[in-house]
């Protein structure tokens, strides 16, 4: 009995994305320098003509006490050189996501907190931009520029429930698409048709404060959203809590936090991490640029012995 | 002569020995067949043993799932007489005696299906025939069945049982629903088998919309809406313990904040699943909401609503630029006229009093963007504060707000000081149902 339920999984599981192969060599970390990695709240990898570049958040009280509170993005040697400073309508752990806007210059999508429902705005060096005109008093969470898209396409979660994809977002009462319900979700671009990444929550405690464990899944969509074939796991029995991918010529490379450690999933084979605390990692970031994988992520995030890592692997 | 006497002699032993013979077997029969007390040292035959069951798990059926506050469904058989905790998610779980809570809907029977461990097996294959009987109130339920005991045997299940009483026709809830468990072998007489206690929830109806019945939200609601037979009641009941503002949450006993973190931003927590799970268990308005529809839920109470409301939905940009101060707060120069007149510099002309306080929380931010309640048969909650039921938008905003602030303003200003006559009178908000 036990014996045919593992080869129905097998079976239901060997999909393109699901094959997985798990080598037993361990990616090293190295530690990014930073001046206040306490701080620091999540990281992620820009791409764009020039070297890789690794952004951080970090919340600023101002002198206003404390509903006074400034979301600043860094980037640079130490993450010291300040790239944004947006003041929070109220103090709160954005959820936020960067991309090379058409100028070549970065655009930044972020949550605001207004109390009950967060709005998502859209900001670059010139002006802050709603996402969410056409859905006035829905809440959203979780934005992802879709990834390798023309113009900034995203997706954000909608009310703790399903994943909405703006078409155009910072035009006023712009296009969405509602897709599926899940807990986050990715997408990267191809030519025709996207790769749709999303985690189902499971039950479970969380990492950190909120971070709800789940199980990745996969799913083609067309250029109309529709999906194409079945869903499957990326890196099934995993249970994951934060992830992130990009494409590469061997196919999709996904990083992700899971209760056993960070995994890096190139194509078919998975490693994992040399980690003194895989129970601890948050913030997945990857990025594939120059036939090179970025990976980067922080360990105990939020606390006075806080680090920020990063590992550079050839493809 | 003599040959004679001595022959009745010993007919006449002889009889006597017969008759003594026979009583003597009937004392024995009297001993071993008859209904004895536990524990009766009594063995009819030295080769002859009867079976000797205790209860050792039971598994409930046509209840519903009781989840463990988002770590998962507590798992069956809901009485296992070995466990001593139960770990859910990697982590031990307060409940009584290691057993899993149970809920029914109110007035339904009772089934489970019994499973003994043999401590005696006995001699040859016997039946054993098994009940147990529990009382709610005044109510006796009783349960029978058997089951069949070879010498072979270490544990026997016997066929699902139904009560043939019915659980109380109102909401209802005990922490130790106990059942007495009994044993017949062979029809040798009736022994004690062993006790069984869960906590057992009632709820009004089935709960609704594929909603998981989290633990927390069925034991607040069942205590506060014991003995409720009607909707109504289990509406007005069950908004008791908001109003207390004391909601534990019942997998590990913290108790359940509004932003009751420093600093704020560490209270992220946006509806009832994200409430339960958080580490800090401190939530926003939008999980408290959900907390208070979910327990309606739970109950199979669905017409509740979730409102949204800000300054302005048609305008809606973003946050907006307009929030409003909760109360309380006091405008020390003549106030504002209108509600876009802002006259007053935030905190010098316009000063905090005192907050009002939120769910385990005195402290909760004194201004908002926006924020969510909950309308209900035409009156509206505010379950964040514990206060309420509100009749009208105007009762709502004059219990809650003190005025409105401009953000976009260096020193910020605030103006339109609410608790001024007339404008109690003006409602500054607009109120959006929120489709769930």
């Amino acid at each position: 009995m036990r014996i045919a339920l593992v080869i129905g999984v097998c079976m239901l599981s060997s999909g393109g994305w699901a094959q997985t192969r798990v080598e037993d060599t361990k990616i090293a970390w190295i530690t990014v320098q930073a001046a206040d990695a306490a701080a620091v709240m999540a990281v992620r990898w820009l791409g764009g003509t020039g070297a890789p570049m690794l952004v951080a958040s970090a919340r600023r009280e101002g002198r206003g006490g404390p509903m006074d509170s400034t979301l600043v993005f860094s980037s640079g040697p130490a993450l010291r050189g300040e790239m944004l400073a947006a003041a929070q309508s109220l103090p709160s752990q954005p959820d936020w996501d960067v991309a090379v806007g058409a100028s070549g210059a970065p655009v930044f999508v972020y949550t605001d907190a207004g109390g009950a429902v967060n709005a998502l705005l859209l900001q670059d060096a010139r002006d802050v931009l709603p996402v969410t005109t056409g859905k006035p008093f829905e809440s959203f969470q979780r934005p992802r520029f879709v990834k390798h898209a023309a113009g900034r396409p995203l997706i954000a979660i909608q009310n703790e429930k399903s994943a909405i994809f703006f078409m155009t977002p910072g035009i006023e009462d712009g296009p969405y698409r509602t897709l599926l319900d899940c807990d986050t979700a990715l997408a990267l671009a191809r030519v025709d048709r996207y790769d749709l990444l999303y985690k189902m929550e499971k039950a479970g405690p969380p990492r950190g404060n909120l971070l709800a464990p789940g199980s990745l899944h996969a799913v083609e969509l067309d250029s109309e959203f529709r999906t194409l074939g079945m869903a499957t796991e990326p890196l099934p029995g995993a249970v994951v809590y934060q992830y992130d991918a990009d494409m590469a010529d061997v196919g999709t490379v996904i990083l992700a936090t899971t209760a056993i450690g960070t995994m890096l999933k190139v194509g078919h084979v998975a490693r994992t991490f040399t980690e003194l605390l895989p129970q601890e990692m948050t913030s997945p970031s990857v990025l594939v640029a120059r036939g090179r994988i970025y990976a980067a992520a922080i360990e105990r995030a939020g606390t006075s012995s806080a680090r920020i890592v990063m590992a550079e692997l050839p493809l | 002569m003599g040959p004679l006497i001595a022959g009745i002699a010993l007919v006449v032993v002889a009889a006597i020995a017969l008759v003594a013979a026979l009583v003597s077997s009937r004392d024995d029969a009297n001993n071993s067949f008859g209904s004895n007390p536990v524990g009766s040292p009594v063995t009819p035959c030295p080769n002859l043993r009867h079976a000797v069951i205790q209860i050792e798990k039971l598994v409930f059926a046509g209840n519903h799932i009781v989840e463990c506050d988002t770590y998962g469904a507590f798992p069956q058989p809901e009485w296992w007489r070995p466990r001593a905790t139960i770990t859910l998610g990697g982590r031990d779980i307060l409940t009584a005696m290691g057993q899993c809570p149970i809920c029914y809907t109110r007035g339904r029977p009772v089934r489970f299906t019994p499973t003994f461990r043999v401590t005696t097996a006995p001699t040859q294959t016997e039946v054993v025939q098994v009940r147990a009987v529990a009382m709610w109130g005044s109510v006796v339920m009783n349960w029978q069945g058997s089951v069949t005991v070879s010498p072979s045997s270490t544990e026997v299940t016997a066929s699902e049982a139904t009560s043939d009483a019915t659980l109380p026709d109102h909401v209802d809830c005990t922490d130790a629903f106990e059942t007495s468990w009994g044993m017949n072998p062979a029809g040798q007489g009736w022994n004690a088998a062993g006790t069984t206690r869960n906590m057992l929830y009632v709820v009004l109806g089935d709960p609704a919309n594929g909603r998981p019945a989290f633990w927390t939200l069925l034991d607040v609601s069942c205590r506060a809406a014991a003995a409720q037979t009607t909707d109504t009641g289990v509406i007005a009941a069950v908004y008791g313990p908001l109003r207390n503002r004391e909601i534990t949450r019942k997998r590990d006993g913290v108790g359940l904040t509004y932003w009751g973190t420093t600093p704020y931003d560490l209270t992220g927590a946006m509806s009832t699943p994200m409430l339960l799970r958080s580490e800090n268990a401190s939530g926003q308005c939008g999980s408290w909401a959900n907390v208070l529809l979910d327990m309606y839920q739970v109950h199979g109470i669905t017409r509740g609503r979730k409102i949204a409301l800000a300054r302005s939905a048609q305008y809606w940009r973003g946050n907006g630029t307009v929030a409003f101060l909760v109360k309380s707060w006091r405008f020390n120069t003549p106030p504002a006229s209108s509600p876009s007149d802002w006259t007053h510099e935030l905190y010098r002309q316009c000063v905090l009093v005192q907050k009002a306080p939120g769910q385990r929380n005195t402290n909760p931010p004194e201004w908002f963007w926006n924020h969510y309640i909950v309308w209900i048969d035409s009156v509206y909650y505010d379950p964040s504060y514990g206060s309420g039921p509100f009749n009208s938008q105007g009762d709502w905003e004059n219990a809650s707000m003190d005025g409105l602030i401009d953000t976009r303003a260096r020193p910020m200003m605030g103006g339109f000081d609410k608790s001024r006559t007339p404008n109690p009178t003006t409602n500054l908000m607009d109120f959006v149902t929120i489709a769930e």
